[in-house]
């Protein structure tokens, strides 16, 4: 049922394509921005985005340009599903067309990696909008578009946002949950992505299922030391974007960051097994962000150093295994939440 | 507020004040009006219990008991009487009047008081040629004033200035005065009206009276719409946003921001009405080689950060020390005072252009009443305007941050205390304030304010600070030997002494206040990792 007469969602890769998909189940059209040529005829034409989605019919209600300005015009809800590299460029761009009034809401879990700035930083650096929101959780793409049932959490310090995200995208499969930490959910949306290449390489390396499952408790602990340095709130760690979204992605092949991990586990070198992906992997790019961040503020993220050191500097994953059991046993529960 | 204004304005705030009274009680089931009244009774009875009796305490006593004995019997109705008649009280004692005679006389006198008590000269040598060559050398003012001025001539002005003394409101009304700004509506703390004289022309002037003593929600709400009428109004007013000055003597990393918000709430309403006002928020940082109260603010601060981990000097040594410093900063000080205009913002924290549009960061133009729109109509949202606020208040905090202007006292503090730091591993900062001695090598001291130098050359070229002159202009033994001479002449000697190779301090306290304004750069961990290869 159509609630809303047009909504955009800007960025045609699969998530964007997922996001135009659920929006067309509520609003009457749906403009899906795209920079190939060849995919927005055959999303107009044949109903298919063959590059990111085929085999799926889309809905008649999306409609795909190449055209900024035209999908911007008359609409009042803006998905932006940029990577993270292209993201300020696209948002710039964007910042053209919007009047301010707009509710902006990216889906994009990483950060600008020179400035590490988040991506909602970026869209209100670069447009003149101020009602923005950040959507994060367990969301792969391919499961939604089969029907199966999905979470997912609108962050935004407006409540404004978060009622309408959650009136644009509800619907028969898909719970929207609310929260206001901003800062917390984008965090947990990029940083479990350098988990999941790590448990990547945990099972492509075959150190079975305990060793998982130690690596993404201590990631919970690491995540929420690294949040802490930046104002957010730690329980948000413990909700479906945090522990969610970690849960998900460090035991699924359908992670594309899960699957670098597994290829370089395998004796890929980053590119080729980046090149073997053929998507974005975010996770490639927020492992090195991060790791540089944690180092400039003195903050012990062992996984996370461990993690680059096989990915970047081609250490053997034996030898950085056998560094990461011998460092200092902490406590289990090391971080108190909601204590200062 | 004139006086033409004053009665009518006073109407407006008690309305408003009894309207937001209401709203809240629709939006909050646990709150009533008696709720409201029995608070605003208990607090102000228990404020009133510890202070002297006093005439006016005694006025406000008996105001209190006749509230309180009315409000047992009284029916719904008459409860709402009670209400407006607290409301009506608070009102008439913080509006402050507006003379233009006075002002056009204080105009002429006030600014050479100022520079008396600015430059320490004595007063009829200011009118001399070399009095005001000294204001000029001693006090500075930069940042974007023409266009401020040009601003203030298209729409109402809101100055946001770094609170850290008490001469900042001295400061600040001189600092308009020398750049031909308009005078500014402000609120000051209820102790500067004791004095008749000075109440008479404080009043007079635009002041409008704080007590800081009343801490209930009803009395904050008074006074914010006391500012938003005098917005509406179209006086140009001043908020320090920080609330009260920083004790810690760093630059301020939280607003209050319910004085902030008048600004927006007076721009919806006026819109609701069909009217289209302007309204800029001016950032401001006044900044000190010296500040007078360095000392009690520190103190404060260590007391209720540090708990009882911090052993302070004894107290009666301690004020003759500071009496003498005192008598003797009155006659020799010559420090240095900048003020430093940020750009101007609109009430959602965009910048303004020359023309007194709104633009994003890349100088397009922005329609701010969009911004507003509920539904196509502009409307008040309880919880969007808090959040636009609170934009507002961190683009604030930037500005602070980008325009607090570092001094050599500041510099010179900041390497001693990092240097004593590493030197002398107490488990926190609290611990090593409380030590009686610390000791570096000149040498070092030398160095490492090279060091820090550097970074903040880089820092300034990325726009991320400003720099005092000294720091600017001079090399490091001459920045080192000037902020001695500063901090001495009016701290004492005991915060820096010279011995043999070494410098000496035993007034870690004051050396924390100064060091504070340098501590949100990020400077710390390249700093430490370069007093490793030191120390």
């Amino acid at each position: 049922m159509a609630t809303n007469k047009i909504v955009t969602v800007i960025g045609g890769g699969s998530f964007g394509t997922t996001i135009a998909y659920l929006l067309a189940a509520n609003h009457e059209t749906v403009k899906l921005w795209l920079r190939d040529e060849a995919v927005v005829n055959s999303i107009n034409t044949r109903h298919e985005n063959t590059k990111y989605a085929p085999g799926i019919t889309l809905p008649a209600a999306i409609k795909a340009t190449t055209s900024l300005e035209e999908a911007i015009a008359g609409s009042s809800l803006i998905f932006m599903s940029i990577p993270s590299k292209a993201f300020r460029g696209v948002a710039k761009e964007v910042g053209k067309y919007v009047s301010g009034d707009q509710i902006l809401i990216t889906t994009t879990k990483g950060f600008e990696q020179n400035t590490f700035k988040s991506m909602t930083e970026v869209l209100a650096e670069e447009t003149p909008c101020l009602k923005i929101g950040a959507l994060s959780g367990p969301n792969f793409a391919a499961e939604i578009l089969m029907g199966k049932p999905v979470g997912s959490v609108i962050a935004s310090r407006f409540n404004e946002v978060i009622e309408k995200v959650q009136k644009a995208l509800s619907g028969k499969t898909i719970r929207i949950y609310g929260n206001e930490d901003v800062c917390g959910i984008e965090l947990a949306g990029a940083l479990k992505n350098i988990y999941a290449i790590c448990s990547g390489i945990i099972q492509a390396g075959g150190y079975g299922e305990n060793a998982k499952s130690l690596m993404i408790a201590r990631a919970l602990s690491e995540m929420s030391r690294f949040a802490y340095h930046f104002m957010a709130n730690p329980s948000t760690f413990l909700g479906l974007a945090g522990v969610g979204d970690l849960i998900a992605t460090c035991n699924s092949e359908l992670s594309r960051n899960f699957r670098i991990g597994q290829k370089i586990a395998e004796g890929a070198t980053l590119e080729e097994a980046i090149k073997s992906i053929g998507q974005v992997a975010e996770g490639v790019y927020t492992l090195k962000s991060v790791k540089e961040k944690a180092e400039q503020l003195g903050i012990d993220m062992p996984i996370t150093s461990a993690t680059y050191k096989i990915v970047y500097e081609q250490k053997t994953v034996p030898m950085v295994m056998e560094e990461l059991m011998a460092i200092r046993q902490k406590k289990d529960i090391e971080f108190k939440f909601g204590a200062d | 507020m004139k006086k033409e204004d004053r009665s009518k304005a006073i109407e407006l705030v008690i309305e408003q004040t009894l309207n937001d009274q209401k709203a809240y009680c629709k939006r909050n089931d646990e709150l009533t009006i008696d709720n409201i009244i029995h608070d605003t009774i208990y607090l102000e009875k228990k404020r009133l219990k510890s202070k002297k009796r006093t005439k006016n305490v005694r006025i406000d006593i008996a105001f209190w008991q006749r509230i309180e004995k009315r409000f047992h019997s009284a029916g719904p109705l008459e409860k709402e009487e009670i209400l407006r008649e607290i409301i009506a009280n608070y009102a008439n004692e913080i509006a402050g009047g507006y003379s233009p005679k006075v002002y056009s006389f204080a105009k002429r006198v006030v600014p050479y008081l100022l520079k008396a008590i600015l430059v320490n000269e004595p007063f009829w040598k200011l009118f001399s040629k070399k009095g005001k060559e000294k204001v000029n050398e001693n006090i500075s003012i930069i940042g974007p004033v023409d266009k401020i001025l040009r601003l203030s001539k298209m729409g109402t002005l809101i100055v946001t200035p770094t609170h850290q003394s008490n001469f900042d409101s001295i400061v600040i009304g001189y600092a308009t005065y020398l750049t031909g700004l308009p005078p500014l509506v402000y609120g000051a703390g209820l102790n500067l009206f004791t004095n008749p004289v000075l109440s008479f022309m404080m009043t007079n002037l635009g002041a409008y009276k704080v007590d800081r003593e009343k801490k209930n929600d009803l009395y904050k709400d008074v006074l914010k719409n006391y500012a938003s009428v005098s917005l509406e109004y179209g006086y140009h007013n001043l908020f320090y946003p920080g609330g009260t000055r920083s004790r810690s003597g760093k630059i301020e990393e939280q607003l209050k921001l319910g004085l902030l918000g008048s600004g927006l709430s007076t721009y919806i309403k006026e819109a609701r009405q069909g009217v289209k006002k302007n309204f800029y928020v001016v950032p401001c940082t006044i900044n000190y080689e010296l500040c007078l109260e360095a000392r009690d603010l520190i103190e404060e601060y260590l007391i209720e950060e540090g708990s009882r981990q911090v052993i302070l000097p004894n107290d009666s040594s301690n004020k003759i020390g500071n009496i003498l410093a005192f008598a003797k900063k009155t006659v020799n000080v010559d420090s240095r005072i900048t003020v430093c205009f940020g750009e101007p913002l609109d009430i959602f924290g965009n910048e303004v252009n020359d023309e007194g549009q709104s633009i994003d960061s890349h100088s397009r133009p922005i329609d701010i009443h969009k911004y507003i729109l509920v539904d196509g109509v502009p409307d008040f949202s309880f919880q969007r305007d808090r959040v636009y606020t609170s934009i507002l208040g961190s683009k604030i905090l930037k500005s602070f941050s980008k325009n607090n202007v570092i001094m050599d006292t500041h510099l010179v503090s900041y390497a001693l205390f990092k240097i004593f730091q590493k030197k002398y591993p107490f488990s926190n900062v609290f611990k090593l304030v409380s030590s009686y001695e610390a000791e570096c090598k000149k040498e070092l001291l030398y160095e490492t304010v090279g060091f820090i130098k550097d970074i903040l050359f880089k820092k300034r070229d990325n726009d991320e600070l400003k720099l005092g002159r000294i720091i600017s202009t001079k090399p490091v033994d001459e920045i080192v030997a000037y902020a001695k001479r500063q901090l001495t002449s009016y701290h004492g000697e005991s915060i820096l002494q010279e011995q043999n190779n070494s410098f000496i301090s035993n007034d870690l306290i004051t050396l924390y206040y100064y060091q504070n304004k340098l501590t949100s750069y990020g400077l710390e961990t390249d700093l430490n990792l370069w007093l490793q290869t030191k120390l």
